[in-house]
């Protein structure tokens, strides 16, 4: 059977789309909807399981990153540390069947290791923000100390966002870019709730393109 | 709100965190050999010392791992921080009336 | 006249923007740059508010956040707030106040008619009064609180926003005076990131109210350059109308800000305040000091106030708060408010000292510039009704407890006081710094620092100009240091006046004519009304210790948590208790500082966002179908569908009928999904569930009960055996992060010896239940790679393949009691799915349904909700599961479950009840008895856990947790309702319909 492709991304009811702005204007944030790509969550413990950094550099070109709160990648492809025994590895990847077929990657290349891989490229949604007041603006959602000096290029972390919502931000460039992975549930209150942020911290929001 | 030092994240405010209780209650290997009041000793019991004290948090929403935090509950002073399995640090040892 | 006691220059006001505003009724007027304070004494206002019990005339005793007295009624409509500080408030244009605490107005207040019956009111009247009989309470509380008269309430919403934020800083300065100034230049320089924080609108503290230089230059100027060169530095926040309230643990500090409180029009976008929840590394505390007043009798008719609030009140506001003053001090510093209100044209009758020898530069300067000084002296009564207009004054015996010789009467209208100074500790003390008593100056003082902060000035019981310079500067330096910089060598030393506010001497209680409580009244506590006889009277009555005495008397307590009268409290009860103050001890200061707002509190964190919302993917349908949603957990689920006219019990028989008899379909993508892998994964299940897993094969399904070690369920659900080693656990919805934590800590704190992963993939998934009789049709058509015949796809196993042309598992497992297929597909697939299902079930007249009646359709069942009929007191046998724990392994709670209470045949159990009358439909949580009497108290024996009006029995029915319930089957229970309702009914078996379960496995 032919599989069709029927998707819409967490965020799809809030038409964002029709809003997207060229650029930034006044507005001290730039929000967008990243849209699918494809997630996968990795656990495997890299000090007992002898070959494993190996055997993943091999299937995926890079190797993880062990260094805690951060990320590495190569070509759209990288894995984020979330543990000390856990990855979340994204592929900019949208066809409908990349989550499974990067499972597969995954999965063949680390078999023979005690691991796990899961496919969710559909739990969560990603946010992307920018703009100068992004950090301000992050700061009324999360306890994480948002300053340049603190959160640098290249660094991921995992926090509480808002009520006890749970998020994981990787920071891409220091101009700045976030990306925003969130459980996809809970996008459209991140969503609403950092543009409340935005009101509080006195600036306007714009949505731009993924 | 505390800040507490992850041992893998590194210090992050309390409310990414869980409680755990006391540190270092071992779940008894044939829990049906105790006695009524040893397995209730077990199940319902804590210490909750006044001073330092060992128990356990998780970084609910940080890495997901548990860990042994040394505090002072008194003034919350956080002594040690340590990985599940890991024997206990030496730390100066408060005790209050 | 218009301002008539408005000095013809200086002052920090601008005499270009003149501005109206409304006190108690009358138009008045003042300039930008006033508080509604000094705008009130430029009118000659000071009678401004009624005392809290005697209702006596009261006026201005401060100029700042310490002021007791003048409590107002800000504004109107939705925007009113009650209880605020004349002292505090920015005058702005139209502004409008009114006096909390006097009825119909502060000049003709009834309930000044307490005075005349103060001998009523000792301390502990409230208690020794009103508590009995005890159930008259409610009425004499109402009747006090509206005589007491604490402002009113805004009756509206809140029409205001509110922001709240996190910030950290590397040194945090809550204090912008010659202290705090100096401490954040020097910590700025070093590169730290400081946040300087000020309650006032403008920086520089003290110096806006004195004319003492710094390096050769007026104090406001250096404050003016400090500012200018912090606000140059990136590294460098200023926050003014900013007060650092709360200091919590871990130098967790907390402020709030305000942004819109002074503008006449309040702007829509700015948030009217904000709250900062700061994390910094290092903390100075510049938060100044507060004047003591002195205890004597009747010292509070308005026009009684401290000399530092007289001087603010002259060099800040340029405005007069007497014709003809006299000073009532114990101090040196205190004479330099003489000289300052002498220069500003304010006859000076006379320097009252209770000195036997006044000695000191400001004493002599005010010598020198022919103020009358009368040595050892005291004031030993006040005249005057609305306004002070009358002194006496006597000599006093050289130990001070006694009057020694006749007095002098002195004509006045104002009266400045000090007793000393009391450094401002607050935030020290909530930091759990410890306190010293330091008798230099006869008040508290940081001892030791329990977190990383350290205080610098008057707030340290540092006195004395440049000594206040150089202290917040080695602070500032030390502060960046211990967070990591490097200062740059001192800036070299202020200069600046040395002298302190000593030689002082220290009379905790003036004498009068009369001994204490005699006659007259010497008040310590000006909020709570509180007298030195009502603290003589706690002590006589055996309430000794210093935190009874504060309970008892209320002295400390209220908005103003005793920023004038704690010390003087403490020095009045040692006295009394021949104890040094020392040996005393402090009560407990406690945040926050000063009253934070509701609205503040709460930041966005309200309406809409007051928790997070969590939506299926399919929730868009769901809105445009009707639904009336249920908040699960946090999750929003349709509860149920009401068609035009419907309510929602109509609906909910229409839904229940529809899935019995044809096909429903419920959004259960809310169940937590928990992906389980590892070799020992087998293992674990029969850890964590009550039953066996071992023999479970990939493709089969079972349900497990998972329960905590105290015994009792916890949860439940159905796993998936996905393959060798490979499982998916279903959770309740609500369940689904615990259940998570729970089998975490399991693996990673006790059995680390499992290799088993753990996965959450809760929303990687969108589930369509379809339940009736039409559900295996429904699913023949929607898919064509998976064999739904009976045979090939019995119950309790699931199948992969397409449905709705994209990928799916399909369980056949059912919470309804009907035939029923739960269908998985990726989550972004789910809104298709849900939509095909529907088109497609058309022809079956197909029926979503909410959670109501899926609640409806599983009670028939007696089938069990976790949380619903559990409540963590509940076992498995409770449940009559017990063939559901395995004998033959461990499992989490076990041991439990063999305990002498857990085997008591009398434990609540889990039965059916019908009620007599069909209709009858019983409350849940609506409790149970066997014997009913006319009224309570009545033995109950358990209470209803669901309860509902089933169409397929065509009668009400519920489920119940009795008391030995399983072996009561068939008799009678009664639940008595409010009036004179007793609902009958009959204990039967949980299980209504189809008991043998033909329906979900056919």
């Amino acid at each position: 059977m032919v599989e069709v492709n029927y998707r819409q991304v967490p965020l799809a009811h809030l038409g964002l789309a029709s809003k997207i702005e060229d650029s930034l204007g006044d507005a001290g944030v730039g929000m967008s909807d990243r849209g699918f790509r494809a997630i996968l969550n990795l656990r495997v413990d890299l000090a007992k399981q002898a070959g494993a950094r190996e055997s993943f550099e091999k299937a995926m070109g890079f190797t993880l990153p062990e260094t805690p709160n951060t990320a590495n990648g190569k070509d759209g492809t990288e894995a984020l540390w979330l543990g000390p025994n856990e990855w979340q590895v994204v592929v900019d990847d949208n066809a409908p069947d990349a989550g499974t077929r990067w499972l597969q990657t995954v999965r063949q290349g680390m078999r023979g290791h005690f691991c796990a891989v899961v496919d969710v490229s559909n739990a969560q949604a990603i946010i992307g923000m920018t703009g100068p007041m992004a950090r301000e603006v992050l700061e009324r959602a999360v306890p994480l100390d948002m300053h340049p000096g603190a959160f640098k290029p290249g660094e991921v972390k995992q926090t509480v966002f808002g009520r006890h919502c749970g998020v994981i931000m990787h920071l891409r460039d220091e101009s700045p870019v976030f990306d925003l992975y969130v459980r996809r549930s809970f996008a459209e209150y991140v969503w609403s709730y950092t543009r409340d942020c935005a009101r509080g911290a006195q600036t306007d929001t714009a949505v731009l393109a993924g | 709100m505390l800040l507490i030092p992850c041992p893998y994240c590194g210090a992050r405010a309390e409310n990414e965190f869980g409680y755990g209780g006391e540190a270092h209650k071992v779940r008894p290997e044939t829990p049906e050999n105790l006695s009524d009041g040893q397995w209730a000793d077990y199940v319902f019991m804590q210490k909750n010392t006044k001073g330092t004290y060992h128990e356990r948090w998780v970084h609910s929403q940080g890495c997901r791992r548990w860990f042994n935090v040394i505090r002072d509950t008194l003034t919350n002073e956080i002594q040690a921080v340590y990985e599940m399995g890991e024997t206990p640090p030496e730390v100066d040892t408060k005790t209050y009336l | 006249m218009a301002q008539r006691y408005r000095l013809s220059k200086g002052g920090r006001i601008d005499r270009d923007r003149l501005i109206d505003f409304t006190y108690d009724g009358r138009k008045l007027q003042g300039y930008q740059g006033d508080t509604l304070a000094s705008a009130l004494i430029a009118n000659g206002r000071h009678l401004v508010g009624r005392s809290f019990k005697y209702h006596r005339p009261r006026g201005f005793l401060a100029a700042g956040a310490e002021e007791p007295n003048a409590l107002m009624q800000i504004g109107t409509g939705a925007r009113t707030v009650a209880d605020v500080k004349a002292t505090q408030v920015e005058l702005y244009q139209g502004l409008t106040a009114s006096p909390v605490n006097a009825w119909p107005s502060v000049k003709y207040d009834l309930g000044a008619v307490n005075q005349a019956f103060s001998k009523l009111f000792p301390s502990g009247f409230y208690y020794k009064t009103f508590m009995w009989p005890h159930s008259a309470w409610h009425f004499y509380e109402r009747v006090i609180r509206s005589a007491a008269g604490l402002g009113k309430a805004p009756d509206k919403p809140d029409p205001d926003f509110y922001d709240k934020r996190y910030a950290h800083a590397d040194v945090l300065v809550a204090g912008a005076g010659p202290a705090g100034l100096a401490a954040a230049l020097a910590a700025g320089r070093s590169g730290a990131r400081v946040i300087l924080v000020d309650e006032q609108p403008e920086t520089g503290g003290s110096l806006l109210a004195s004319r003492d230089e710094i390096d050769g230059k007026p104090g406001t100027s250096w404050a003016e350059q400090a500012v200018a060169e912090l606000r140059a530095m990136d590294n460098v926040r200023i926050l003014t109308r900013t007060i650092a309230f709360g200091y919590y643990d871990h130098n967790w500090i907390a402020l709030l800000e305000s942004l819109t409180d002074h503008l006449a029009e309040k702007p829509d976008d700015v948030p009217r305040q904000r709250f900062w929840k700061v994390r910094a590394k290092q903390v100075v505390l510049a938060t100044g000091a507060i004047e003591r007043p002195l205890v004597f009798r009747d010292n509070d008719r308005p026009g009684i106030m401290l000399a530092n609030a007289a001087q603010s009140y002259v060099n800040r506001w340029a405005v007069k708060p007497g014709e003809t003053a006299v000073l009532f001090a114990n101090n040196d510093g205190a004479y330099q408010a003489a000289l300052d209100m002498k220069a500003a044209g304010i006859q000076i009758a006379a320097a009252v000292d209770l000195r036997q020898d006044p000695s000191g530069p400001r004493t002599e300067a005010a010598r020198a510039a022919g103020i009358d000084i009368l040595a050892g002296h005291a004031i030993t009564e006040t005249q005057g009704g609305h306004r002070v207009n009358r002194i006496k004054v006597a000599p006093m015996s050289e130990d001070g407890k006694q009057l020694a010789g006749s007095g002098q009467t002195l004509e006045c209208d104002l009266v400045a006081m000090s007793g000393g100074w009391n450094p401002t500790v607050h935030l020290h003390s909530q930091s759990r710094g410890k306190l010293r008593f330091d008798s230099d100056i006869a008040s508290f003082v940081p001892d030791f620092a329990v977190q990383a902060e350290r205080s610098a000035g008057a707030c340290n019981g540092t006195f004395g100009l440049a000594a206040v310079l150089a202290e917040g500067e080695t602070a500032g330096r030390a502060a960046a240091e211990a967070a990591g910089f490097s200062p740059a060598a001192a800036n070299g030393h202020y200069k600046a006046a040395s002298d302190g506010f000593t030689p002082a001497r220290w009379l905790w209680l003036t004498p009068s004519t009369k001994p204490v409580g005699h006659g007259g009244k010497h008040f310590v506590d000006f909020q709570n009304d509180v007298t030195a006889a009502d603290l003589h009277l706690a002590l006589r009555e055996g309430y000794t210790s210093v935190e009874h005495v504060k309970r008892y008397t209320t002295t400390g307590m209220g908005t103003d948590q005793g920023k004038t009268s704690n010390v003087n409290a403490l020095g009045i009860v040692s006295e009394y208790r021949e104890l040094p103050i020392e040996e005393l001890g402090v009560t407990t200061f406690r945040p926050p500082y000063t009253p934070v707002t509701f609205g503040a509190w709460g930041g966005r964190d309200v309406e809409e966002f007051f928790d997070p919302t969590r939506k299926t993917p399919m929730h868009s349908w769901h809105e445009r179908a009707g639904a009336a949603f249920e908040d699960v957990g946090l999750w929003k689920r349709p509860w149920y569908y009401p068609k035009a006219g419907e309510t929602m019990h109509d609906a909910v028989q229409r839904e229940s009928k529809a899935a019995r008899e044809s096909l429903g379909v419920l959004d259960a993508t809310t169940l937590g999904r928990i992906d389980i892998q590892g070799p020992d994964s087998g293992e674990f299940l029969n850890r964590i569930y009550t039953n066996g897993w071992k023999t479970l094969k990939p493709g089969f399904c079972r349900y497990g009960l998972m329960l905590g070690e105290d015994g009792m369920v916890r949860d439940d659900g159905v796993t998936a055996c996905l393959g060798e080693n490979h499982y998916l656990m279903h959770t309740t919805t609500g369940g689904a992060a615990d259940v998570l934590a729970h089998l975490e800590e399991y693996l990673q704190t006790e059995w680390p010896e499992l290799q088993v992963y753990l996965t959450t993939v809760t929303e990687q998934y969108a589930t369509a239940a379809i339940a009736g009789p039409n559900a295996r049709k429904l699913l023949a058509e929607l898919t064509g790679d998976i064999d739904v015949s009976p045979e090939a796809f019995p119950f309790m196993t699931f199948r992969e393949g397409h449905v709705a042309g994209v990928w799916a598992r399909v369980s056949r497992i059912s919470f309804s009691g009907e035939l029923s297929f739960e269908i998985n597909v990726e989550a972004h697939n789910g809104l298709h799915m849900w939509q095909t299902i529907i088109a497609a079930g058309e022809k079956y007249a197909i029926t979503p349904y909410g959670t109501e009646t899926m609640h409806v359709l599983r009670a028939e069942k007696g089938f069990i909700i976790v949380g619903q009929e559990t409540d963590g007191t509940v076992t498995p046998m409770d449940l009559g599961m017990e063939k559901l724990c395995s004998t033959k392994k461990e499992f989490v709670g076990r041991r439990s479950l063999t305990r002498p209470d857990m085997l008591d045949p009398n434990r609540k159990q889990l039965v059916g009840l019908l009620p007599d009358n069909p209709k009858d439909i019983l409350e849940e949580g609506a409790q149970l008895v066997e014997t009913v009497r006319p009224e309570p108290p009545m033995a109950m024996v358990g209470h209803v856990s669901s309860s509902y009006m089933s169409p397929t029995l065509g009668r009400a029915f519920a489920l119940a947790l009795i008391k030995g319930g399983q072996h009561k089957h068939g008799q009678k229970v009664y639940a008595p309702m409010t009036g004179d309702k007793t609902i009958a009914c009959t204990i039967t078996s949980p299980v209504f319909f189809d008991p043998e379960g033909e329906r979900l496995r056919g």
